[in-house]
């Protein structure tokens, strides 16, 4: 409990920290956004006046103590890129509230991709023993985790869109109509997003269960009599879980923030395009939301790697 | 009953077991002992069916019960073999820390022996588990059986390792150094075990051990092995008293056997009564013979008998000592705990003596000798010392020196720190450099050391550069932090003949801290014992072992077997 609640303070500490130096970057960056949203149109008076509209003429604690309150209350602000019709200005909540599914869902399929797919490629590369299939998956995990991922997309598009016509590149069903078909649509990114993920947990899974097969508990548990199926199910894949675990949490953090060049190539709306057209427009209170969501998710996740480190290992002390 | 008969190993085509043949019949104690690389864990190890798959048989078989296990030019049969590990053979590892799964509770582990091989139910193979655990002496047997290793003392895991081996009563118990990984008390009580078992189970073991004088203690019948190959064997007390061996005559001689330094000690015994002036005149030839480098044995009563001038100034004075450790991480809610691991501890150390520390891991020594070196600020009462900053020489001659720095970096290294501390003190590089050479030389070792890494030299040549290292800044005091216990008995007694030679030449005073009780014995001129951070007794080597007025230390000195 105890464990929690220290958790739950780093958490809020760091997310208000990074809130402070978000907001502050974006203080110091040159450019205005004013000029920005208005382009052509710019006049001295129409920019005064939005100005005052944005709340840009405060001083700028108090328009962080606004902004925080704000968010606080769960109004994200609204985006100054983006309006929903002609008058209206569209909410920063509801700008990412529709990108987040995809990302969030492409971060899902991925990962039940790495998890599914790795461990049992990683324990049978450590059982096997075998020099050819030892230097035959070498090769292959190093050439998955060293092809650049835009380069891995667009060589999924090929195979999997244009040779097998499995899916139309290029095409996209919105989850809000076919939830079905979203998620067939999203095999073929996550595919491209898991695969360098697959190659490095089955080297690191396969490294570390050799390491393991080297200790004392595993001398022991042969001189019991157990054989070698025995020893590496029962004895040496949870020891050599750690590692991994806490590589996976890598890995979930990274592609729940976004999957910035997978989402470009295949062209879904997700959390990644938006952060780069957010960013290319100025469109601040977007970028500052974002980069919030990603500190959490990250925090988040370490955080869920720590509790499962628990779980799996006794010797850290219990939550 | 186990036959192992002209026996040869090799790893990588290289042999390291060389035709070793023994036999073993039920309900007896047979001792392997040697030194590290003599082949002994190797051969425990092929008999269990529990080499590496590198490592081939390259002559000789092993029969249990004329059933041949392994033959030379066959590939180990592991079906076979699992007939036997458990059933019939089981194994006790060296490291009760790590032989234990460290992700499992307990009772699974030992019940996986039953699971292995008996149809008993859940119900069942619990009870028994829970039987076992109590004849081998665990206590809370219900609480042990669903913690995790960790939470168990090394003494409760080495006895869940043994119950985990008797539990379906094998004939033949193979024990690879079974306590040298335990303090001295529970050592005691971890061979009393292996004895009762093998008495009330009338099972063969075969005992590895590098400790002669356990090996004389408990073993029916010893081999002695060298180089993979076994020099000596036969019944115990033939092998000690009559070793026809030139090499296991020289085992026994290099052990500090307090036996033997009784012989000494007696001898000068009748000089006790005489007149001081007439004593000490007694005693300067003993102490310079002992100087020239006689053989390592019983000189260590005599050779300390010159040294002792209590009427100088001691070199350090601790007063009132008390020791803390911050409990708990770094967190900025909970107030950090003090621990007090030291408490209230006073004692003097003069020059040209040696003080022994004696007691069990967590006993506060190492963190009584960080204070005295000033590594931890986190102390109460008072430290004076006459000398320059103390050195120390670490237990672990293989991970305390820097393996990317040649010897002659490392020698020199106390000297730059010294000069970077302080400017009066820095040193030419020329200097330093003879300073190096010339400390080469004083720790037995030539010029061609000087460009070598460490990975070049041997544990013993290690330890003899730890040494060299603590005594270049030139201290009149230095801390030994069992500094012969990682080390083969043979290379202890150069060590420690070392470390005398060095005393007298330097006028040394050292805190000796050692587990072993006859190495003690063996270097130092007063004993301390501590106890759960106390000093519980002090006083002079010969009133401590001939007299000791603590429980605790009668029960430190009798578990040393000596």
């Amino acid at each position: 409990m105890k464990y929690l609640v220290k958790k739950v303070i780093t958490l809020i500490m760091t997310l208000f920290l990074v809130s402070v130096a978000a907001f502050l970057a974006f203080q110091i960056i040159p450019g205005d956004v004013v000029a920005s949203i208005l382009g052509m149109e710019a006049t001295p008076e129409r920019e005064e006046q939005l100005r005052e509209e944005l709340g840009l003429n405060d001083p700028p604690v108090e328009r962080y103590f606004n902004w925080m309150t704000g968010v606080l209350r769960g109004d994200l602000g609204v985006s100054y890129r983006y309006s929903k019709n002609m008058n209206e200005m569209m909410p920063v909540a509801e700008l990412i509230g529709d990108k987040l599914p995809v990302t969030l869902m492409l971060a899902f399929v991925s990962l039940i991709l790495i998890i599914v797919i790795s461990i049992p490629l990683g324990v049978w590369w450590a059982k096997s023993g075998s020099h050819v299939l030892d230097a035959v998956l070498g090769v292959a995990t190093q050439t998955a985790m060293a092809v650049p991922s835009f380069f891995l997309g667009i060589l999924v598009t090929y195979l999997f869109g244009i040779v097998l016509k499995l899916f139309t590149p290029g095409g996209y069903v919105s989850y809000r109509e076919d939830f079905a078909g979203f998620l067939g649509y999203l095999l073929f990114p996550a595919l491209s997003v898991a695969i360098p993920k697959i190659a490095m947990t089955a080297r690191f899974l396969r490294n570390s269960m050799l390491t393991e097969f080297g200790s004392d508990y595993v001398r022991t548990a042969y001189s019991k009599g157990c054989s070698r199926r025995r020893v590496m199910y029962r004895h040496v894949l949870k020891n050599s879980m750690m590692p991994v675990v806490t590589f996976l949490g890598m890995i979930i953090a990274e592609i729940v923030a976004g999957s910035i060049v997978v989402e470009q190539v295949f062209g879904l709306p997700g959390i990644g395009r938006l952060l780069i057209s957010s960013i290319n427009n100025r469109d601040l209170p977007v970028v500052e939301i974002l980069i919030l969501y990603i500190t959490f998710v990250v925090i988040f996740v370490y955080f869920l790697v720590d509790i499962l480190y628990r779980v799996i290992d006794p010797r850290i002390s219990e939550v | 009953m186990i036959k192992i008969d002209d026996l040869s190993v090799a790893f990588d085509g290289t042999e390291v077991v060389k035709h070793v043949s023994l036999e073993l019949r039920d309900g007896e104690i047979l001792g392997v002992v040697g030194e590290s690389g003599s082949g002994k864990s190797v051969t425990a190890l092929t008999l269990m069916g529990l080499t590496a798959e590198t490592a081939r048989l390259t002559t000789g078989r092993i029969l249990f019960d004329d059933v041949v296990l392994q033959e030379a030019g066959k590939a180990r049969d592991k079906a076979l073999y699992r007939e036997y590990q458990g059933v019939r053979m089981s194994m006790v590892f060296q490291e009760p820390m790590t032989s234990l799964n460290p992700t499992q509770r307990v009772g699974r582990q030992v019940e996986e022996m039953l699971k292995l091989h008996t149809k008993l139910t859940a119900e069942e193979i619990r009870r028994k588990v829970l039987e076992t655990f109590e004849s081998v002496g665990l206590r809370d047997v219900e609480k042990v059986y669903a913690g995790y290793p960790h939470q168990l003392s090394g003494g409760m895991r080495q006895r869940v390792m043994i119950a985990m081996a008797v539990i379906l009563h094998p004939r033949l118990i193979v024990a690879d150094e079974p306590t040298t990984a335990l303090d001295v008390t529970v050592q005691n009580q971890i061979i009393e075990l292996l004895q009762e078992i093998n008495q009330k189970q009338n099972n063969a073991i075969l005992f590895i051990t590098h400790d002669l004088n356990l090996a004389r203690r408990i073993c029916h019948r010893v081999a002695v092995m060298k180089d993979g190959r076994v020099v000596e064997a036969g019944r115990t007390e033939d092998v000690f008293s009559h070793p026809r061996e030139e090499y296991t005559r020289r085992l026994i001689e290099a052990v500090p056997s307090r036996m033997k330094c009784r012989r000494a000690a007696s001898a000068r015994g009748s000089a006790e009564g005489r007149p001081a002036g007439a004593q000490s005149a007694e005693r300067q030839p003993a102490g310079g013979q002992s100087a020239e480098g006689q053989p390592a044995g019983g000189q260590g009563a005599e050779g300390r008998a010159a040294r002792l001038e209590r009427s100088a100034e001691p070199i350090v004075r601790v007063k009132d000592l008390s020791v803390f450790y911050k409990d708990g991480s770094n967190s900025l809610l909970s107030r950090k705990k003090k621990r007090c691991v030291v408490e209230g501890a006073s004692f003097e150390i003069y020059p040209g003596e040696s003080l022994g520390l004696v007691g069990e891991s967590g006993c506060g020594k190492t963190s009584l000798s960080r204070a005295l070196l000033g590594m931890n600020r986190q102390v109460q009462g008072e430290i004076m010392q006459r000398t320059i900053r103390p050195q120390m020489i670490f237990q672990d001659p293989y991970s305390s020196l820097n393996p990317a720095k040649t010897i002659g970096w490392l020698l020199q290294e106390p000297l730059r720190a010294a000069g970077a501390l302080d400017r009066t003190l820095a040193m030419t590089k020329e200097d330093m450099e003879a300073a190096a050479y010339d400390m080469l030389h004083r720790v037995g070792m030539d010029d061609r050391y000087f460009h070598r890494k460490p990975s070049q030299l041997s544990g013993g040549q290690r330890q003899r550069i730890s040494i060299g290292q603590a005594l270049i800044t030139g201290p009149g005091f230095i801390i030994a932090d069992e500094p012969v216990s990682a080390l083969d008995v043979t290379i202890q007694a150069q060590i420690m003949e070392l470390m005398q030679k060095l005393q007298q030449e330097m006028n040394l005073s050292y805190l000796f801290i050692s587990h072993d009780i006859n190495v003690v014995y063996h270097m130092c001129d007063r004993i301390m014992v501590m106890k759960e951070g106390k000093i519980i007794e002090i006083g002079e080597t010969e009133e401590i072992y001939n007299h000791p007025k603590e429980e605790y230390t009668k029960l430190l000195l009798c578990g040393s077997g000596g």
